[in-house]
């Protein structure tokens, strides 16, 4: 009964493999004959063969997207740093040509008045309270500076030093409170003083004081360095005027100026060291 | 109810064969998750239960993937009843062991496969054969313990929910 039972099990392999090499051989004879068979279990599988291959091509594009994600943030991280860099050097450029684009400007100041000798410098520092305009620039005693000298730019005056080191300056500009420059109306030559941002000059504003009463100064004209107090030479750009006043005492009358420079923008500046002769000159 | 449950993983494994399997491509060589099921099943319940699953599960790859209908339902049924049959009173604790036995199973596979080929399949040539037949039986016993303690789970899953008899 028992070897009956065990050639049963045996006879039922060797049909299954029989069976089974009847149909490959079949179908691999025949294919109509697979496609004829194939095609009633597709036709049932292939809800199923669907699923299956949209779940292939989703965790495959998951897969995918894993896999890419990695090289994504190494790409990423690369383009950043590259961003980074070229950011870095469209700052650069972009100071550079504005620098470029000053220093031109100053160039061209510097040929425009040959008359004085000028030493080119920066500023390094900015008083940091609200109550005086002083910068320090980089020039000093080394560099021919002393105290006393006028400072310009290309726009206009600036101020003058006060103190001096050996290679820095502290420079008073004329919007401080403590400024003193003799000045003049360019149209009219009448001469004044023009004091620093004073009441009631507004902020970024200077007053000009002592200009005769009768002066017909108006809005719009443009005030110059007199050259009378010795310090700044004559007949450098200080701004224009924005009010012209009566003074309470009716003997005189004030401007109120709106100095040419800048002096938020301050970055290169000139120090006149001194005035040459020129020839035919005044 | 068990059937149908081992129809189901055949119908994920199938799947995940057809996506990961190219995925995990290592060489020239991938891992295969069914072969791998049908010995692991073939350790655990014999060769009864190794030839059917692996005829099943053959059948289905054949129908859905496969050229010629019954080919690999024959060789993974002949592989499924070997292993089951060569396993059957041997000691299958040890991971190592179901390793083994699962990088012999595909070793027997691949080799069932290459005789069926040379029979059904005249002037069949693979290159790399033993190559690619020891690559793939390592990367198969390197997924054998996790397959083995799925299946493992699975019957103890089936039996308790409905076989145990209250």
């Amino acid at each position: 009964m028992l070897h009956l039972r065990k050639y049963k099990k045996v006879f039922f392999v060797i049909l299954i493999v029989a069976s089974l090499s009847f149909t490959v051989n079949a179908t691999m004879q025949n294919s109509s004959l697979f496609s004829t068979l194939e095609k009633p279990i597709i036709f049932l599988m292939k809800p199923i063969q669907g699923a299956f291959s949209w779940m292939s091509h989703r965790v495959s594009e998951s897969i995918t997207s894993i896999t890419q994600l990695f090289e994504l943030k190494r790409e990423n991280e690369a383009l950043k740093q590259e961003v980074q860099e070229l950011q870095e050097y469209k700052h650069k450029f972009l100071e550079y040509s504005a620098e470029n684009a000053r220093l031109r400007r100053m160039l061209e100041f510097k040929e425009r008045n040959s008359q004085y000798d000028l030493v080119a410098a920066e500023v390094i520092g900015r008083d940091p309270s609200n109550w005086f305009n002083v910068i320090i620039i980089d020039k000093g005693r080394k560099n021919g500076v002393t105290e006393n000298m006028a400072v310009v730019t290309e726009k206009g005056l600036v101020g003058y030093t006060t103190d001096v080191g050996d290679n820095w300056a502290k420079v008073l500009m004329l919007l401080d409170n403590r400024m003193s420059v003799s000045a003049m109306i360019q149209r009219t030559r009448d001469n004044g003083i023009l004091k620093g941002n004073i009441s009631p000059a507004p902020s970024g504003h200077a007053k000009m004081v002592f200009l005769p009463a009768d002066a017909r100064i108006v809005k719009g004209d443009v005030v110059i360095s007199s050259g009378l107090g010795g310090i700044v030479p004559k007949g450098i750009l200080i701004g224009e005027v924005v009010e012209v006043q009566k003074e309470s005492d009716n003997l005189t009358q004030y401007a109120i100026v709106k100095p040419a420079v800048d002096f938020q923008k301050l970055e290169e500046v000139f120090v006149i060291r001194d005035q040459r002769e020129v020839p035919g000159g005044e | 109810m068990r059937a149908l449950s081992y129809f189901i993983v055949a119908v994920l494994l199938l799947a995940v064969q057809s996506t990961f399997g190219v995925l995990l491509q290592i060489g020239a060589v991938k891992p295969d998750f069914i072969l791998t099921l049908v010995l692991c099943v073939a350790l655990i319940r014999g060769e009864n239960g190794g030839a059917l699953y692996g005829l099943a599960i053959g059948l289905l790859e054949d129908i859905v993937y496969g050229n010629f209908l019954g080919f690999n339902a024959l060789v993974k049924f002949l592989t499924g009843y070997a292993v089951g049959y060569g396993t059957r009173d041997l000691f299958k604790g040890p991971v190592v062991f179901t390793m083994g036995f699962v990088f012999v199973g595909t070793l027997l596979y691949n080799f069932i496969f290459l005789a069926a080929c040379w029979v059904f399949i005249p002037g069949y040539t693979s290159s790399l054969f033993l190559q690619k037949v020891v690559s793939s039986a390592l990367y198969n016993a390197l997924l054998g313990p996790f397959m083995y303690a799925a299946v493992v789970k699975l019957e103890r899953f089936l039996n308790y929910y409905f076989e145990t008899k209250y």
